[in-house]
């Protein structure tokens, strides 16, 4: 007997589901508990295929529930379900596809997917060909619920390639779809048949099953046909469809594309330029595959006179880039509305690079690129960016065919397409640049007038267009002409009465700062009150850029700041804003970041302003350490600030480098030490990073006081010579090395051995960052230098190595130590170095001027080991090296001198006769 | 749409006959990115450290003051853990908009975006969506501004938010206010979160170092985010 819902159960399963509309936690909680009973019923499958197919009278919405109920159901109990329960199911869900409602259709459809993903499509081959003889059913709702159907069928087989194991599927596909939505993408076929098919094809097309080796290759003539096929369609739905399918070609296939260039991208433009939004999206995203395509790109010259008109035109705002605009973009005036705390974004300390080393970070770009384009993707972002990958790719080439139409757009009638050709100037200021020299004068003066205009998105653009010209502005045949002039534009707006135009024009500050470095020297009088001034107007978001711009400036002029008036108007507000800070204040590290280059910049000038700073720096790193000890042991509210660690650290390494050797003094009042002993051993990677270099910065000036804490600080400095943080492994071996050449070798001497064997595994390792190698090096040489006989035992096992490294290292005071060092390490252990010979003197001439001492040094040393050496394999060693190399090592070791060989000019080598 | 002119109030409505407008936001995501702390944010003010996996659906109203009156939003905060799903995409229904949130911290959860998205338009097919990527306050970010694509040809706005320091948490509802009312120059007004309060909470710190954790210790694959 066929089954039969019991009434009982049904209604309240009916009930439930008409309850579940209700927006009630307690009404859902309540559902969900009666829907766990009821599905301890063995037939439970069998009511909600009964609701959702016998039951039309009922709303759709609780239908189509119990249908999404029952799509959930067979995934979850699909290894348990029994066979008849299936069958049933599977019929019911056969005949829902033609149900009158479209939402009901579509949840059928996706019931079906659901069960033909489980069990493949030889699992039930019926659904597949019913689905597929239904699309040529008179009735739309038949052929609509069908298709979709079949659509999302090819919509989860094809994600994450799973076709490719269910090859039922392939031949289903082969033999039966492809054909039929190939006829389809023919014209005179049904609207509705058309967008499916082309929307199944996509999917396909999309993870790559038309490529030279996969399943369906042999289709990839069809798909290219049935794209022409129906790009004439006048229906913006399935235009967009086909741009979905040419970007797939564009990005796999660029070949096929080429074969009808001209009509593909006269159909691209077409679709750049339509009156739909959704389809000037999708079509947008066309032209950066294309542009970076060589021939494509040759190709696509042609049709630049059409396309760039196009993509200029919409650099205009539309509604959607409004609909995520701030009102504080369009406010006249809104210079003293506060800022909202949940405006202002998380900000992050970053630790700058100990002095000679190189930063190891690679994801700097990150904030950067943000800046430029923004978070948000709309048509504007998308022809704005397709304008800077042409300017790019085609460089100078094109500016005839772009600046008259820019210029003409500068001065239009209506603003915003003003404010959109600014951005397009901005758009190909970098790749434009080499050919805009002869235009700028005029770009630069008509950006000038446009920072003035009264709607401020147009100034704030043109703040951002004028800082992408630093470099011309800054350049030496412009900035007499220009540079004082757009200085004082941007400056003043630093103070514009709207705040977004402040922030722009304080960051097109910065930028223009980085690039006109002593430039700015004379004009730091006008710099400082302006930016004295903005403190005194700045809202809570804005100040926190202009600490970086003051930050900027110190780093940008460096001793230049070192005027009394200039310290006087600067350093008290910062100091203030300091004392103002709360310990929680998102000021807080930016503070500390400015303050840290201001010292930099003003060395010993700063003393007198420092004391609250060293105050804070120590009372906040108390704080966080007094977090770190609470989230160990105890309940708080928030996880330790660590990153505010890093910063207080790094900001007590620029005092201590400002006061060098007054450093004891400032110990005796503010005996941090201990507090940076307790910081080396936290667990986190960015305070070691800072106390490490903070430790080596002490080493240098206050080693008496850093002495009783070594026992505790020296282990963690070895143990993290080998470490997977670059910047971490860096800053132990530099501190290693200051320490070791401040404080001698009775201080090194418990250490040494120890951290010798973990150098020499540094060095001896091929895949290291090549800063890791050169600092291992540099550190070996300075400990080679202070204990000697320690360190020469091991000579032998890194001597080459070092020698091969040190040669690409940079030629600074600590390369000259370290060959000090190594010097003393020849003369303790010579046999060592008689092994190898040429890589020492490939290392020696990789100094261009070496010290004196060190070069009469090294030419003991040479003097002794050629000595040793037979005098006809001395001869042809030195004429195996290339001549730049024999000519240092003439110059500087006098290498050939003194009754040994003499190395003339032109490379030869004259053999006295003995 | 009118676009927006600067420098003028837009004219409140006064609304005292016309009901106050509802809309029926679902919300969704892989567990533990962080819905249901946004939610609690915007009703109470705390930030709530505690993990606790939502089971089925919370239904929570948000109510928004606009200088266009105050708007509604039904807030369907789903479960993201497969097992307590409860009704899963039945939810969905009648969805007038949505808010799709991963965390900026676990690339999976990002990976998984496009799932949500499809069982979401499966079930409503055109409503406006924001991307949202949650956990922006935590320093180490395992996906990256730049690799965060998904949006782009799908019509969908991103944020960047954190629920944890409230940055950009509004800003999602405000943009579907602006959607669903068709007001780009719609805002909110006044006093729309309570300010946060401090409280203590053992088990969080211990949770998030182990995600801090987690997330340092997770395999580094790169640019591998582009869907």
């Amino acid at each position: 007997m066929a089954w039969q819902p019991n009434p009982q159960h049904l209604s309240t399963l009916v009930q439930l589901m008409r309850q579940a509309s209700t927006p009630d936690t307690a009404v859902q909680q309540q559902i969900n508990a009666h829907l766990n009973e009821f599905f301890a019923l063995p037939d439970a499958l069998n009511y909600l295929g009964h609701i959702f197919a016998m039951m039309p009278e009922e709303s759709p919405d609780v239908r189509q529930r119990v249908g999404l109920m029952l799509k959930n159901r067979v995934r979850s109990d699909w290894a348990s379900l029994p066979p008849n329960r299936l069958a049933d199911i599977k019929a019911k869900l056969l005949a829902v596809i033609r149900d009158p409602n479209r939402s009901i259709r579509s949840t059928a459809g996706s019931a079906i997917t659901t069960i033909i993903m489980a069990g493949g499509a030889g699992g039930w081959p019926e659904a597949l060909t019913a689905l597929l003889a239904s699309l040529d059913d008179a009735n739309d709702d038949i052929v609509d619920g069908s298709f979709s159907a079949l659509c999302k069928v090819c919509e989860d087989e094809t994600d994450g390639l799973r076709y490719l194991h269910d090859t039922d599927f392939q031949s289903f596909v082969a033999h039966h779809l492809f054909p039929k939505l190939f006829a389809f993408c023919q014209a005179g076929a049904r609207p509705v048949c058309r967008k499916y098919a082309i929307q199944c094809l996509n999917y396909f097309a999309n993870h790559r099953a038309f490529d030279v080796g996969e399943p369906f290759h042999g289709s990839l003539r069809s798909y290219w046909e049935a794209l022409g096929q129906l790009a004439t369609d006048p229906d913006p739905n399935i235009k967009r469809l086909v741009c979905t399918g040419f970007g797939s070609l564009a990005d796999t296939n660029m070949e096929l594309i080429l074969t009808a260039v001209d009509a593909v991208l006269e159909f691209m433009i077409g679709c750049s330029d339509s009156e739909s939004y959704n389809l000037r999206m999708e079509a947008m995203e066309f032209w950066q595959p294309v542009i970076q395509h060589d021939q494509c790109r040759n190709e696509l010259a042609r049709f630049l006179p059409k396309l760039i008109p196009v993509l200029l035109r919409h650099t205009v705002y539309t509604e959607w880039d409004y609909l995520a605009m701030d009102v504080s973009q369009i406010e006249d005036d809104n210079t003293a509305v506060p800022d909202e705390a949940h405006d202002i974004g998380p900000r992050f300390h970053q630790s700058h690079p100990r002095a000679g080393q190189e930063s190891v970070d690679e994801d700097e770009g990150d904030d950067t690129q943000r800046g430029a384009w923004g978070g948000d993707w709309t048509v504007r972002k998308s022809a704005a960016l397709a304008l800077d990958h042409l300017s790019t790719h085609y460089g100078v080439s094109i500016l005839p065919q772009l600046l008259g139409p820019i210029e003409e757009r500068l001065r239009a009638e209506s603003w915003d397409v003003r404010e959109s050709a600014v951005l397009c100037l901005g758009a190909i200021a970098q790749g434009c640049m080499a050919g805009l020299n002869q235009f700028l004068p005029k770009v630069i003066e008509l950006l000038l007038t446009l920072t003035r205009e009264p709607k401020p998105l147009i100034r704030t653009i043109s703040c951002w267009c004028i800082s992408r010209f630093s470099v011309w502005i800054c350049d030496k045949p412009n900035r007499d002409r220009y540079f004082k002039t757009v200085l004082a534009e941007i400056l003043s707006h630093m103070s514009d009465r709207n705040k977004r135009v402040q922030e722009a024009a304080c960051s097109a500050f910065a930028t223009l700062e980085e690039e006109a470095r002593d430039l700015l020297v004379p004009y730091l009088q006008d710099i400082i009150n302006t930016l004295v001034a903005a403190f005194n107007i700045y809202q809570a978001r804005n100040v926190l850029i202009l600490y970086d711009a003051i930050g900027t400036l110190a780093e940008a002029v460096g001793s230049y700041l070192r005027q009394k008036q200039y310290i006087e108007a600067l350093i008290p507000p910062l100091i203030h804003r300091l004392s103002q800070a709360t310990d929680h204040d998102v000021q807080l590290i930016p503070i500390f970041e400015c303050l840290t280059a201001v010292s930099h910049a003003l060395g010993e000038d700063f003393i007198p302003y420092m004391e609250p700073f060293i105050v804070r720096c120590i009372r906040t790193t108390n704080c966080v350490l007094d977090e770190i000890d609470k989230s160990a042991t105890q309940a708080m509210s928030e996880r330790p600030r660590r990153d505010m660690l890093g910063a207080a650290l790094d900001a007590l390494g620029a005092v201590v480098e400002a006061l060098d050797k007054k450093t004891p003094q400032l110990l005796q009042t503010h005996d941090f030490i201990p507090l940076l002993a307790r910081c080396c051993q936290d667990s986190n990677m960015q305070v070691k990073q800072s106390s490490f270099a903070l430790v080596g910065d002490v080493s240098g000036r206050a080693m008496e006081q850093l002495k009783p804490y070594l026992p505790q600080i020296m282990p963690e400095l070895t143990q993290h010579l080998v470490h997977s943080a670059v910047s971490v492994c860096n800053n132990a071996s530099w501190a290693i090395g200051e320490i070791a050449v401040h404080g001698g070798g009775d201080i090194m001497s418990p250490y040494v051995d120890q951290i010798t064997a973990q150098l020499i595994t540094v060095v001896r390792r091929e895949n290291l960052h090549r800063s890791l190698l050169q600092n291992g090096c540099i550190t070996l040489g300075r400990l080679g230098l202070v204990c000697t006989a320690k360190v020469a035992v091991h000579l032998e096992q890194f001597y080459s190595r070092w020698c091969f490294i040190m040669i690409y290292a940079r030629n600074d005071h600590e390369k000259m130590n370290a060959f000090h060092g190594l010097y003393a390490l020849i003369k303790a252990n010579p046999s060592v170095a008689m092994k190898d010979i040429p890589v020492l003197l490939h290392s020696l001439a990789s100094i261009p001027n070496p010290p004196k001492n060190l070069a009469q040094l090294f030419h003991e040393v040479i003097t002794a080991l050629r000595q040793q050496v037979d005098a006809a394999a001395w001869t042809t060693m030195l004429n195996g090296m290339e001549p730049p190399i024999r000519d240092s090592l003439t110059r500087n070791y006098g290498l050939g001198g003194e009754g040994g060989q003499l190395v003339n000019g032109t490379g030869q080598v004259t053999v006295p006769s003995s | 749409m009118a676009q927006p002119q600067q420098a003028q109030q837009p004219q409140p409505q006064p609304q005292q006959q016309q009901a106050m407008p509802e809309f029926k936001l679902v919300l969704v995501g892989d567990g533990g990115v962080g819905k249901t702390t946004l939610v609690k944010r915007h009703l109470t003010g705390e930030f709530e450290k505690k993990y606790i996996a939502t089971l089925g659906v919370e239904v929570h109203p948000l109510v928004f003051s606009t200088n266009f009156g105050p708007i509604k939003f039904n807030v369907w905060d789903t479960a993201g853990q497969e097992k307590f799903g409860g009704l899963r995409d039945g939810y969905y229904i009648q969805g007038q908009c949505a808010i799709i949130m991963f965390d900026v911290t676990s690339r999976i959860t990002y990976k998984n975006v496009p799932n949500w998205h499809r069982d979401l338009v499966r079930v409503c097919e055109n409503i406006p969506i924001v991307l949202v990527g949650n956990k922006v306050d935590v320093k180490d970010r395992q996906v990256k501004a730049r690799n965060i694509m998904f949006h782009r040809k799908r019509n969908l706005q991103y944020y960047d938010i954190s629920a944890r320091s409230n940055y950009n948490f509004e800003k999602p509802f405000l943009w579907l206010a602006r959607r669903l009312t068709n007001q780009p120059e719609l805002k909110f007004v006044g006093q729309f979160a309570k300010a946060p309060e401090i409280q203590i909470d053992p088990e969080l710190v211990k949770q998030h170092e182990q995600e801090l954790q987690q997330a340092a210790t997770a395999p580094i694959e790169d640019d591998d985010e582009d869907l």
